[in-house]
């Protein structure tokens, strides 16, 4: 979700196979540098793999053009390599937020092909989507500071996986501003 | 690590085989996005004007309110995308750079048959499997094109043409009130009447009405032309909450990065 | 793929341990007893696999002499946390090739100098997570929340045995496959040994 001058990314960190839950600390957000993450939703092994790669492509990235890469450009380099895979996809969904040079934020989720869809207020993606995206609309404020952004994207991944039985065990959210990153992890229902 | 390696480019057929089994062990395979959609095209006296709703939907769920579905192709050139929105996106994406190289091959403005015939030629190479359903329309040397382009790979080429799943709606406003040599004006004015008919209609379009005029000289994009379905009203003040429990926190601040100037001799020209 | 195997293990103190059932069936019929199915891979490092029976064989042989090769070639050992980072870009490369996916779920369990005792649960997709304790195969429907309820940072031998021994219990009580011999191991600072735990 983004704010004024920052952007929020929160997802959390339940592991499943189907109904029995493996474990309840599983990364699902990966920091790509000072000013970009990438989410992940889907089949954990894909999700994994698909991190692997990132990272190798942006060290490629960085060592060819010296500087770290902006979030349109990720989102765009995401975007073509889950569309390689277009007839045998990776199952897993992903979410770029990210500020770019002047500090605005950016946010784009995809479908699994990588359908781009960048949108100015929040993305959502997840087995809870839907209830996700009714939260997010009518909680969402524009022009929202780093607290106020906390607070609302805490609460709704909260109350969304509350209806969802296979999402929950505990969230992660992080906000990425000018400042730095501020990693919080919130206390949820454990059910 | 030869599975890092870049690839040279074109579609990867890995997975595939891993897919079908996850699939017989009944994993779900999550939906891909469609644009729903109703894409038109029109052509009138100078030029032609193309035209979409905007909303992107993942089976029921409205993935995008506000997705751009007229890609841009060449500066002439755009081209509206009905069906798997990767494919749409995609496809379009690299016939446009495709062009842009001839472009700069041949020094000339692009012809809108030669974006046709690439856009044939690809979808026809995968047999419809690369699901993008596409109104090119553009203006050059020759005047005013509008075609479609149906996955398969076939194409027509009609003064007024719709796709899409709203097509049918937007169609009965063509037929009923097209007619030859129509004005600027007379042109958005029965795009904007088929895109609403579609948008109001049809299940899976929604949204704006974007447009986009082509002529001999100029593009104009007029996105949002028409905003009647926005979100009628919002809470003035904020919600409040209870303040949610944190159990750690902790900030990282950004690297700044060094940067190291080494004082040089300059190096040695001239001749002498 | 019929998974009739029971296998757990668990982080103690400065060690970790692992117990997999002994019983090699297929359909009604029990084809072997004292069947080991906790893998050594290298002096400090075990692997437990449940699955089909090929391909344990063949994924167990394949990071052994991989592991081996790689000592020889460096005089290094690799840590727990390589290996299975290994492991997972093995398991991940063949469920995308014509070969097909490795049957197999796993348990990887090692003990390193420097970070310690450490357990990953490793399934036949890829899918790679650390953690404190895990089952894989028939077990976890009995003994995660046997695990969730007894198991504590810094157990000693003692209580872990106390752990493993009501897990075994659970699994026998529950289980429609007799499951009666157990391979239970142990790995520390000293090397792995195979414990008697009935």
């Amino acid at each position: 979700m983004s704010g004024d001058g920052c952007v929020a990314i929160a997802s959390d960190t339940r592991l499943g196979q189907q109904y029995q839950t493996i474990a309840m600390d599983v990364p699902r957000m990966f920091k790509m540098h000072d000013r970009l993450f990438l989410g992940l939703t889907g089949l954990y092994t894909d999700t994994q793999t698909l991190y692997n790669l990132f990272k190798f492509k942006l060290s490629m990235y960085k060592m060819r053009e010296g500087r770290e890469i902006s979030p349109e450009t990720f989102a765009n380099l995401v975007s073509s390599t889950l569309y390689e895979k277009r007839f045998g996809p990776y199952f897993t969904e992903p979410i770029v937020v990210g500020l770019d040079k002047d500090n605005k934020p950016y946010l784009c989720g995809m479908d699994l092909l990588g359908a781009l869809a960048c949108e100015p207020d929040f993305v959502t993606l997840g087995t809870s989507t839907e209830m996700l995206l009714g939260a997010c609309e009518t909680f969402y404020r524009e022009n929202m500071n780093e607290d106020q952004l906390f607070e609302v994207v805490s609460q709704t991944l909260m109350m969304a996986t509350d209806r969802d039985c296979l999402s929950g065990w505990g969230g992660v959210v992080h906000i990425i501003s000018k400042e730095g990153i501020t990693t919080k992890t919130i206390k949820t229902r454990q059910d | 690590m030869e599975s890092m390696s870049e690839r040279s480019g074109g579609f990867s057929f890995d997975n595939v085989a891993r897919n079908h089994v996850l699939e017989e062990k009944g994993m779900k395979m999550p939906k891909a996005a469609k644009t729903g959609t109703t894409i038109v095209g029109v052509v009138y006296k100078d030029g032609v004007v193309l035209g979409a709703d905007t909303r992107a939907t993942s089976e029921t769920t409205v993935f995008e309110k506000y997705c751009e579905k007229i890609h841009y192709i060449a500066p002439n050139i755009y081209c509206c995308g009905a069906g798997t929105a990767a494919d749409t996106e995609h496809t379009t994406a690299m016939i446009a750079s495709k062009l842009e190289l001839h472009r700069l091959d041949t020094g000339r403005q692009s012809r809108v048959t030669t974006c046709l015939t690439m856009l044939k030629r690809h979808l026809f190479q995968y047999q419809g499997h690369v699901s993008a359903a596409l109104v090119l329309g553009g203006v050059d040397l020759h005047g005013p094109h509008l075609y479609t382009v149906y996955p398969h790979g076939s194409t027509d080429a009609l003064p007024f043409v719709t796709m899409g799943s709203g097509s049918l709606a937007a169609m009965a406003v063509f037929e009923s009130k097209y007619k030859d040599d129509m004005t600027l004006e007379e042109g958005k004015q029965i795009v904007y009447e088929a895109i609403s008919a579609g948008i109001y209609n049809d299940m899976g379009s929604g949204g704006n009405v974007n447009l986009c005029v082509i002529t001999k000289d100029k593009t104009e994009m007029l996105k949002g032309y028409a905003k009647e379905n926005m979100r009628p009203w919002r809470k003035s003040t904020p919600y409040t909450f209870p303040k949610t429990e944190v159990l750690t926190s902790k900030i990282d601040k950004p690297r700044t990065d060094i940067s190291v100037v080494v004082e040089s001799e300059k190096m040695e020209v001239s001749a002498s | 793929m019929s998974m009739l195997d029971s296998i757990f293990g668990f982080v103690g103190k400065d060690f970790v341990i692992c117990a997999a059932d002994s019983t090699n069936a297929r359909s009604v019929v029990v084809m072997k007893d004292d069947l080991d199915k906790i893998k050594v891979l290298d002096d400090h490092k075990i692997l437990a696999m449940a699955g089909e029976v090929n391909s344990i064989a063949d994924l167990s042989e394949y990071v052994q002499k991989n592991v081996m090769l790689y000592s020889l070639r460096t005089s290094i050992s690799l840590s727990t946390a390589a290996v299975a980072n290994f492991m997972r870009g093995v398991i991940a490369k063949a469920i995308r090739s014509r070969g097909g996916a490795f049957q197999t779920n796993m348990i990887l369990a090692g003990y390193d100098e420097a970070d310690g005792p450490s357990v990953y649960f490793l399934d036949y997709l890829g899918t790679l997570h650390k953690l404190n304790y895990t089952a894989q195969g028939l077990a976890p429907l009995f003994v995660m929340s046997t695990m969730d309820r007894h198991w504590k940072e810094g157990m000693d031998v003692d209580e872990a045995i106390q752990l493993v021994k009501m897990c075994i219990s659970e699994v026998r009580k529950r289980v429609l496959v007799q499951q009666f011999k157990y391979t239970v191991k142990i790995v520390d600072k000293d090397g792995i040994r195979v414990l008697d735990v009935e």
